[in-house]
């Protein structure tokens, strides 16, 4: 008698006090239900993102898909952060000499944007492998330097995201699943190499930042090591930070761990006082970090057969493009859209690159966009109202496997932020993931022009959904 | 010299967390020496006196008493406003509104969002399969009414809910009620001992409307989907349906409604509910076995109820049986009640052409025309494309009737009626006037057309049975509840059924 | 705003709605309930929001608080007739719920003393004093372990809302996630940990209390001594 109601039939369907509807469709059915005194939760559906049916039926039967999700999604979330060194990326990643990184997917010189032309001249110029402007645009074109996206090396760079080999890059480590990821030093605002200006200033920045900066901050990580980057975001979420755009509490957090290691630094006093100044007059300083930080948990979470977790969304300003966990290396690409926002000075729409950078990794692990509510201030910046910010990280939740335990946003009742964008349920709903950026001037040199709020272009997901069920396994 | 003052508030009930953070606070007010806030039961106030308050004989356990001590009037009236704020403070609910969450998407984040245990799922039937799929993987328990859903996602979804231990009702599936809450289509009627697994939704309608005529109550009434007892789908979610019964302890027997099953699903069905420990009993339909209202008597005897006389409207002006030379003409919105009326009129009249024919050469063409006898499922797949059921929306049907009323090998109109939850408000007085219509054109081209109403309804439903009932039979329409009875009377008046 | 709201009541009010008209007196209004008094000590009819703590006697409503009664406490209602009339609107009941009832378990013959539980009924504060939780958790345990109940319950003594649910457990009815916890706590199956989680949740100190008492009744039982030894 005792074990009855534990082993009811259905769950419990025929013992329920009374049964809650949940209903998608006719609205008829609702209402007769209401006036039933019924609990009804209408789901407010519309149709797929068409020609997706079979796909959508053949990948959500995939046996492998709850589990493979959850795993990919625990991973994501319980993946660790740490700084624990400062490399060179010769160093750090192997880059040999004449090949450069890039943000987003593979792409050919010929198709690339402005900003990301005009980084790869700065670069060129800076490892001296050319002497002006013009001859490093003819070497680039006429294929004598290698391009490889930066997510092929276990990298991320925010905007152009070029790396070359002299430049230094955090290295942070993910203990849980013994996992590096590396990203380049920032630069600053205004006119940066990664927003593809590569005037005089730009070149000379970088060669500061190698001789001096870089030195000073692989002192400060080996001798006060490591810092815990995770945490940081998990903090800097409750202080008015989303992690992509804004970064202010996240970089005084940084800061305040670097400091007395670079102060103790073996160098010039007048080098560590640059260093130290430049480091606090950067509000993005710590970007640099979370983004590693966001690619250490999305890499842990990558290649689980079965799971439709997208673990890359990243963008070469021509292609914005997406890799999922269970399709492997594949990317899924469609042209970038161009960011709608805000605009500093005299700047317009008409100035805007289409989307660039890795930094969509952020919303990729759960930040961003995807916390924005977390960041209400964020919307000076980018635009929209403070009530938008709290719609927008809540959509998040109809396309993501699962709440972060660690980031948390105050407003939403300390909610976990949406984490771990799903396939399916991005091409069910055509809710597209909300990224948060900056934008760079559609001329190369040109330097930001603004920022605002773009989505992935919608074909990248049903392509990999199809990818997605073709390797779904025969029934037996 | 000290103050002291007593509040004693009729009906003013405040959670016990609430009170003593309220009675802190005002103890904490400058000046105030002793406070206390809480209900006036008999030990409360044995505690206020025993902190030397004297509380009034008056107070009762459902008041409110405000107990302030204090060093002077202004510190007590501190006290109590003190008392006052945070009690009203605490009324307020924590609103919505600004932030607020936007509405679930799909239906499995309308599950997760309302812990609910049913999904009810009418979205196209190509996109219905990924619907089910994620209901069933939320944990709820799928009522599947869209159609054109293939029987092998059927199966699939089938495999998938048994795997989740929830049910899928459907696809296709029109009526389900659950502890009293009705799903779809269904009809009011009250809680009672008979459980109903349904293969077929007007069908088990039909069922729980005579047996509500009967007194008999139904417990819960699981859809099953038309084709779950074909062989393709081999009785997955009657099985589950038929041991969740069986664990019900507010079900005694149950009744099993189909259209008709393939033989071998059923006699390992029947096999299968040999084993459950409580009468499992029959109302499929088909050759040979009997139709859903003599089944359903059959029922009643063995539950020990008297089979009562179903109720019926006659109409007056009826012509004599066995003096209309033309054809039957069915015309139905619900599957299994045509089912149920072919198979009675094929024993009196043969061959019936319809566009779900007993025999594939039965078949009616695209047009649905023919001189002979027909019936016709408004309510079919191929006829629901793109527009909503009959029972919602009775256009075609209303056209075909006026259209049969000028044909002059139309010999008497045989209609059904349901009524209930999910069915159009107040579908009898249209019907009405389509009857008068059409026996107005029959009469004015010089013939008399009967028509005969298969009424499935209770007094409970909102359209109410005997008032569309006396509608109906106000224009010349003789009304039945059983659909048996209504088939017999139609046929009654061809001559081929003398 | 429709004038007109459907409820689904329990069994165990239905005499209350679906009788005569009578005149009830509004208790408490709070965004999420309604508690409505009558003339009987420990008759009371809850109208609850589907989001707010669904007591056993309830008239449940289907959608989700805040709700605007426009009564407050001390307001004068008429209840009958299958309606609660407010002013400005009327609930319907349309359908009955089931509430869910704690099994009778098999007789036991350990005696448990009474006494001390019902000597503190009406003690605490607020809506249901916590002895009245304690106690009524323990009733419900004992219906589960077969342990006799005391016949009669001194409910004049307390609140009329803590009286009627303390009439009600005694009968073996509870809200939904108190019926699982001690079905599975007398069980001893493992998912008695999450139910209790569930049971803690209820109220500020409701939880607590029932679950004190189902504990008492529970430990009782099962203590080697109370059992006696075996011949």
């Amino acid at each position: 008698m005792s074990e009855m109601t534990s082993s009811s039939p259905l769950r419990g369907l025929l013992s329920a006090e009374s049964p809650a509807v949940a209903t998608a469709g006719v609205q008829l059915f609702a209402d007769a239900l209401r006036e039933q005194a019924v609990t009804v939760v209408e789901a407010d559906w519309q149709p797929p993102m068409e020609g997706t049916e079979a796909h959508l039926a053949a990948v959500m039967a995939d046996v492998r898909r709850a589990e493979a999700n959850a795993t990919a999604y625990a991973r994501m979330t319980a993946a660790g952060a740490e700084l624990c060194d400062v490399k060179q990326a010769k160093d750090a990643l192997g880059l040999e000499r004449g090949t450069f990184l890039h943000a987003g997917p593979p792409i050919e010189w010929e198709r690339m944007s402005g900003p990301l032309k005009g980084a790869l001249i700065g670069a060129v110029l800076f490892e001296g492998l050319a002497d002006n402007a013009e001859a490093a645009e003819k070497a680039l074109a006429a294929g004598q330097f290698a391009f490889e996206p930066c997510h092929h090396r276990d990298a991320v760079g925010p905007m152009a995201g070029v790396v070359s080999p002299s430049m230094w890059m955090y290295g942070l480590r993910d203990e849980v699943h013994d996992a590096w990821s590396w990203c380049s030093l920032n630069e600053g605002l205004g006119k940066v190499l990664r927003y593809g200006a590569y005037g005089p200033e730009v070149v000379d920045r970088l060669h500061w930042m190698t001789d001096v900066l870089g030195p000073i901050l692989q002192q400060s990580v080996r001798a006060t090591g490591p810092f815990d980057i995770k945490t940081i975001l998990a903090q800097m979420l409750q202080m008015g930070d989303e992690g992509h755009n804004r970064n202010r509490a996240g970089s005084l957090m940084l800061l305040r761990e670097l400091l007395p290691g670079m102060i103790t630094a073996d160098a010039p006093s007048s080098d560590i006082a640059e260093a130290v100044r430049f480091s606090g007059a950067n509000e993005h300083f710590f970007l640099n970090l979370g983004m590693p930080a966001c690619k250490l948990a999305t890499m842990a979470a990558h290649g689980v057969p079965g799971s439709s977790v997208v673990t890359t969304m990243a963008r070469n300003g021509t292609d914005f493009g997406i890799r999922v966990s269970g399709t492997g290396d594949q990317w899924f690409t469609g042209p970038a859209n161009t960011p709608e926002g805000l605009f500093l000075g005299d700047y317009g729409p008409e100035d805007a690159n289409p989307d660039i950078g890795d930094s969509a990794i952020t919303e990729t692990g759960g930040i961003g966009g995807f916390a924005m509510a977390a960041a209400p201030a964020i919307v000076k910046f980018v635009g929209g109202d403070v009530a938008f910010a709290l719609q927008a990280t809540q959509r998040m939740y109809e396309i993501t496997s699962g709440e972060h335990p660690m980031f948390q946003v105050p407003i939403l009742d300390f909610r976990g932020t949406p984490t771990g964008i799903d396939v399916v349920s991005v091409v069910r709903t055509g809710i597209l993931p909300q990224i948060n950026t900056g934008m760079a001037g559609r001329v190369a040199g040109t330097g930001q022009v603004g920022a605002g709020l773009v989505t992935p272009p919608a074909e990248c997901f049903p392509a990999a959904l199809a990818a997605l069920a073709a390797a779904v396994p025969e029934r037996t | 010299m000290t103050v002291t003052k007593i509040d004693v508030r009729k009906g003013a009930y405040h959670d016990s967390v609430t009170l003593l953070q309220v009675s802190r606070t005002v103890a904490g007010t400058p000046g105030v020496s002793a406070a206390q806030v809480a209900m006036a039961t008999e030990l409360n106030v044995e505690v206020l006196t025993s902190m030397g308050f004297d509380i009034p004989d008056t107070a009762g356990p459902n008041d409110l008493v405000v107990a302030v001590r204090g060093d002077d009037d202004a510190a007590v009236a501190a006290g109590l406003a003190k008392a006052d704020a945070e009690l009203s403070a605490t009324s307020k609910g924590s609103a919505g509104g600004f932030g607020e969450a936007p509405p679930p998407r799909t239906t499995g984040s309308a599950v997760r969002s309302g812990s609910t245990e049913v999904a009810m799922i009418s979205v196209p039937g190509r996109f219905a399969t990924a619907e089910a799929l994620d209901a069933i993987a939320a944990g709820a328990s799928v009522m599947l009414f869209s159609d054109n859903v293939s029987v092998e996602d059927e199966v699939l979804l089938k495999d998938a809910a048994a795997q989740a231990d929830v049910l899928v009702m459907g696809p296709d599936c029109g009526t389900a009620v659950i502890g009293g809450v009705a799903l779809g289509f269904a009809n009011v009627v009250s809680a009672g001992p008979i459980g109903m697994v349904a293969a077929s939704g007007t069908g088990a309608q039909q069922i729980m409307c005579l047996l509500d005529a009967a007194g008999v109550g139904i417990s819960n009434c699981l859809g099953v989907g038309g084709r779950d007892l074909k062989s393709a789908v081999g009785a997955r979610s009657t099985r589950q349906a038929l041991a969740a019964l069986a664990a019900d302890e507010a079900t005694s027997s149950i009744v099993v409604v189909s259209k008709p099953p393939d033989e071998e699903v059923l006699v390992d069905l029947e096999a299968y509910a040999g084993g459950l420990g409580l009468p499992v009993r029959w109302a499929t339909l088909g050759a040979g076995r009997p139709d859903l209202t003599t089944a359903l008597e059959a029922v009643l005897e063995a539950e020990g109820h008297a089979v009562p006389e179903w109720p019926k409207w006659l109409s007056d002006n009826d012509p004599e049986a066995g003096s209309i030379a033309g054809s039957l003409r069915g015309l139905f919105c619900g599957g299994t009640l045509a089912d149920d009326a072919m198979l009675l009129a094929a024993d009196a009249l043969g061959d019936i052409r319809s566009n779900i024919p007993l025999r594939d050469d039965l078949a009616l063409g695209p047009g649905l025309k023919h001189d002979g006898h027909l019936v016709i499922d408004f309510g079919d797949d191929g006829l629901t494309q793109g527009r909503a059921h009959p029972m919602i929306d009775p256009t075609l049907r209303m056209e075909r009737i006026a259209a049969e009323a000028l044909d002059p090998t139309c010999g008497v109109l045989l209609l059904d009626l349901v009524l209930g939850f999910g069915a159009h408000q107040d579908p009898a007085g249209e019907l009405a006037e389509a009857i008068r219509a059409a026996k107005q054109s029959a009469r004015t081209a010089g013939r008399e057309l009967p028509v005969v109403v298969s009424l499935t309804g209770t007094e409970g439903d909102p359209q109410g049975l005997t008032r569309t009932a006396e509608t109906l039979a106000a224009a010349d329409a003789s009304v039945f509840l059983s659909n048996r009875d209504a088939t017999r009377h139609a046929l009654s008046f061809l001559g081929s059924a003398s | 705003m429709q004038s007109r709201i459907p409820a689904a009541a329990s069994p165990l009010a239905r005499d209350l709605v679906a009788g005569a008209h009578r005149r009830a007196v509004v208790l408490a209004a709070f965004p999420t309930a309604l508690y409505l008094g009558f003339e009987a000590h420990a008759e009371v009819l809850p109208v609850v929001t589907s989001d707010a703590l669904v007591l056993p006697t309830a008239l449940r409503l289907a959608a989700s608080g805040p709700f605007d009664w426009g009564v407050a406490g001390g307001d004068v209602v008429t209840v009958g007739g299958g309606a609660v009339a407010l002013p400005s609107r009327g609930i319907h009941v349309v359908r009955s719920w089931r509430p869910r009832r704690v099994a009778t378990g098999a007789a036991n013959a350990t005696p448990f003393d009474w006494a001390p539980l019902l000597a503190e009924i009406g003690r605490g504060e607020g809506l249901t004093p916590r002895a009245d939780d304690v106690l009524c958790g323990a009733l419900l345990a004992a219906r589960a372990r077969g342990v006799a109940r005391p016949e009669a319950l001194p409910v004049e003594r307390t609140t009329s809302l803590s009286a009627s649910l303390l009439v009600a457990a005694h009968a073996g009815y509870a809200v939904s996630s108190v019926v699982d916890h001690v079905t599975h706590a007398v069980a001893g199956s493992p998912e008695r940990e999450v139910t209790r989680e569930c049971v803690l949740a209820i109220g500020h100190t409701s939880g607590a209390g029932l679950l004190e008492g189902i504990d008492l009744v529970l430990n009782h039982v099962n203590s080697p001594v109370a059992q006696g030894v075996s011949s």
